[in-house]
């Protein structure tokens, strides 16, 4: 980390006036002189990262009553360590951890782990609910979440791989795997890139995400997240690599398919057949989600021929009133939802039903009656943000919502060919893409008929299992 | 690894060749076969089938004797250095005016049905950026890609079977009203149509197989596509009487235009869009083989560079031809063009390589 390695002075003053320099003379640095065996000695640490009650318990306590016993027997219920290196004492401090000198041994000094612990308890992640099966989700302690993992996991195959991520402040991040199911190729992809990223300081899983994936500039996400051990252990159990960072409860899982986000742990607790229509329609608002503005458009503009011939009187009629053309009113609407929507989304309930009164009714309904757009736009509209509501992803809903605005313009420029080449330089797209060497369209391109079993709909579970010794043999 | 990630599988192939077969000539066959071959079209297009599978089978005898090559690296390994780049170069010109005449016929045919006055250059510009957005990746993504647009044919197939409906049999027989030899000169109309599955020579080392394997996947896909034009003819020439047809140069168009769906009126814009899709597929399969051709003949290891020319040249290619002397100039071309370079050329290649394996074996 620092370029010197300063080992442990002679004196005791000396060593804390070094760890007071290290520090900046931080106000929560505390010293508190002790004698031990007969010797002066000081206990170092940081007030803002440890638990007042344990140090006073447990190593106060102890010294003043236990006298000159072993430092060992002494703090019988403390993990001890000993180090030399000054440095690596003033790392321990940051973590929660006291420093003990003592004049009695002047070439060591101990480690204490006293670390606070204040954490929010387990519950059930708020975005990611689900109707029936297991409710805890990740926390802000990792090893809180390697618990989690761990009780659901209990497999000498599941291996956790820690790196320290960012020069400055450096925070832990956890690599996750089932040793005999994971890729090689794929754990030595993620292994690479997380050693690759040169960056003071992670804030978030998003740093990570950004940095490793395969194609950046692409609006897919390429890194499935999620907040729930479940859905992370299933992965875990299908052969995927896990990413968590210190102080994150989002659990980062690649290599991801595009079916995958359209996948809830859900589906698994309900009877097949229940599941796989939910997801049927789950991947039928994929279509109407970013595609039905643009087909209105592409209709009203062009083809109105392709109308059955009364449909098409109460289409038009509707739009007589609409002095703008298809694309304006479309994209009116689509911002004036938009805006709704990202109102709505920081603003606690109690004034967020305010904007519900405010969308449903004021813009609903006299925005038609004003004139400014057609009642049949209304309904495009408000079917295309429900189906975006859907996806149980909620980075993949963005990325569609954002799609229909590309798709409309080459709707209203070239009606349904525009939208047959948007959605061919889509799924070009889409093949082109792969999520650390796996395609991202699996199993539909590559053509995997077997896949489809898990992906367009869920068959009964004991035709699914088995795919791991597939896995294999490719 | 790099290797093992460019291979496709041999379903891949099965769907790669289809996609490039199936272009834009399977909407007029219908009309042009009407005009010879009467009744019996069905029995030209399976002639034309049965011809296209004697052409396959000739170039896997050619492709099996060089493991690892495809078409270009043989033409320099039989050829030499000179006439196998002047070869390449011969090759890569036919590719680029088949690519284009394809690119023209598809305008050719938007502009009769959807997008009347758009202008030419716009609806080429865009049929230039998808095939360019595709055909610039690896063999795999475009793979990836035929597959997945492969599932558009069911609807194209549920469309024109609807029009059964309103088949009459009595239509189309007798069958050999025409006479034999009429209906052998239908075989001719309908080959423009069965063109691509040439890329079969450019793919050959690129598929994870064994060539028997191989050469089983590529007659399938020939059988497939036989059948589905045979099909097409045949429900035409079922619902359309002789002198209707005689009206109609695209004929499968107007068979879908005139059904009742009740959901929707007009389905020929709804199945021309989704045929457009598969038209890129066409494209991009000539773009693929004539940029890896340029790759090859100026020795580069991949073909990205080449792409934008190739690419260019579509678009002026394709953009050239205004009139309809011009453009029925450029399909004439292309067809004998096609005749040289899918049945004469490789044939003589094939001859060649008999003889240079005696030959070697001859002298070790």
């Amino acid at each position: 980390m620092t370029s010197s390695e300063q080992t442990i002075y002679p004196s005791l003053d000396g060593n804390i006036s070094y760890i007071r320099d290290k520090l900046c003379h931080t106000d929560d640095l505390k010293v508190r002189h002790l004698t031990y065996r007969g010797q002066s000695s000081a206990l170092i640490y940081l007030e803002s990262t440890v638990d007042p009650t344990l140090i006073e318990r447990n190593v106060i306590r102890p010294l003043r009553q236990g006298g000159d016993e072993d430092l060992s027997q002494l703090f019988l219920t403390l993990r001890l360590e000993t180090e030399h290196k000054l440095d690596q004492g003033t790392q321990s401090l940051l973590s929660g951890n006291c420093l003990f000198f003592t004049k009695d041994d002047m070439k060591q000094f101990y480690v204490l782990t006293t670390p606070a612990k204040y954490e929010r308890s387990i519950t059930e992640p708020e975005n990611e609910g689900i109707i029936r099966g297991a409710h805890n989700g990740f926390i802000e302690d990792l090893t809180v979440n390697l618990y989690q993992i761990r009780q659901q996991i209990s497999s000498t195959d599941l291996k956790v791989h820690y790196h320290n991520i960012g020069s400055t402040a450096p925070r832990k991040v956890a690599v996750m795997y089932m040793n005999n199911l994971a890729d090689p190729a794929v754990i030595k992809k993620v292994e690479g890139r997380l050693k690759g990223i040169t960056i003071d300081s992670v804030i978030s899983t998003g740093f990570i995400q950004e940095f490793m994936e395969d194609q950046p500039f692409s609006i897919f996400p390429q890194f499935l997240n999620t907040e729930r051990p479940d859905h992370t252990g299933a992965y875990l159990l299908d052969g995927h690599v896990v990413i968590m960072l210190e102080g994150d409860p989002t659990a980062l899982i690649v290599p991801v398919s595009f079916f995958c986000f359209y996948q809830t742990p859900d589906d698994y607790s309900n009877r097949w057949m229940i599941a796989s229509f939910v997801r049927f329609i789950r991947l039928l608002s994929f279509i109407t989600a970013f595609q039905l503005p643009a087909f209105y458009i592409a209709i009203v503009a062009f083809h109105s021929n392709i109308l059955p011939i009364q449909l098409f009187f109460t289409v038009q009629g509707s739009l007589t009133r609409v002095p703008y053309p298809p694309l304006v009113e479309a994209m009116l609407l689509e911002l004036i939802f938009e805006l709704l929507r990202e109102a709505g989304l920081r603003l606690p309930s109690r004034v967020g039903q305010t904007i519900g009164i405010v969308g449903g009714l004021v813009i609903g309904d006299a925005i038609v009656k004003a004139g400014f757009v057609s009642y049949t736009m209304i309904i495009v509209v408000a079917l295309t943000a429900i189906s975006s509501f859907l996806i149980p992803s909620n980075e993949m809903s963005s990325a569609i919502r954002i799609l229909r605005f590309p798709l409309m313009i080459c709707a209203s420029i070239f009606g349904f060919i525009g939208i047959a080449f948007g959605l061919t330089i889509l799924f070009i797209h889409l093949c082109k893409l792969e999520s650390f060497g796996k395609p991202y369209l699996s199993p539909l391109a590559p053509l995997k008929i077997k896949g489809f079993k898990d992906a367009f709909l869920r068959f009964p579970i004991w035709t699914i299992r088995g795919r791991h010794g597939e896995k294999k043999h490719n | 690894m790099d290797q093992a990630e460019k291979k496709m599988s041999p379903k891949q192939l099965f769907l790669f060749i289809i996609q490039a077969q199936i272009g834009v000539g399977v909407l007029s066959i219908p009309y042009d076969l009407s005009k010879t071959a009467k009744g019996g079209g069905g029995i030209s297009v399976v002639i034309a089938g049965a011809i296209t599978q004697i052409i396959i089978l000739m170039m896997w005898t050619l492709l099996r004797k060089f493991p690892g090559m495809n078409l270009f690296q043989i033409c320099i390994r039989l050829g030499g250095p000179v006439i196998g780049r002047l070869l390449i170069a011969c090759y890569i010109g036919y590719f680029i005016l088949l690519g284009s005449n394809v690119l023209l016929n598809a305008y050719m045919v938007l502009q009769r049905w959807i997008l009347q006055s758009t202008p030419k250059w716009v609806v080429l510009l865009l049929f230039c950026i998808m095939t360019y957005y595709l055909a610039k990746e690896k063999l795999t993504v475009l793979a990836r890609f035929y597959s997945l647009s492969s599932l558009l044919f069911i609807p194209l197939i549920i469309f024109v079977s609807y029009g059964l409906t309103q088949a009459r049999i009595e239509y189309m027989l007798p069958l050999t009203e025409a006479g034999l030899i009429n209906i052998l000169k239908g075989t001719k109309d309908t080959t423009i149509s069965m063109y691509g599955f040439e890329m079969f020579m450019i793919v050959f080392p690129f598929i994870d197989a064994s060539d028997s394997k191989k050469l089983k996947m590529i007659s399938l896909s020939n059988l497939f596509v036989t059948l589905f034009y045979t099909f097409v003819v045949c429900t035409c020439l079922m619902v359309f009487n002789q002198t209707q047809l005689a009206m109609i140069p695209e004929p499968v168009i107007y068979l879908v235009k005139s059904l009742n769906f009740y959901i929707i009126d007009r389905a020929d814009i709804l199945f021309l869009s989704i045929w457009s899709i598969t038209l890129v597929c066409s494209i991009a399969s000539y773009f693929y083989a004539a940029a890896d051709g340029l790759a090859v003949l100026f020795s580069k290891k991949n073909h990205q560079m080449f792409d934008p020319f190739v690419s260019v040249a579509f678009f002026l290619i394709a953009l050239l031809p205004t009139t309809p002397m011009a453009i029925d100039r450029i399909n004439k071309v292309s067809e004998f063009a096609a005749y040289a370079f899918v049945a004469v050329i490789p044939f003589l290649m094939m001859l060649i390589s008999l003889f240079v394996k005696k030959k070697a074996g001859g002298a070790v």
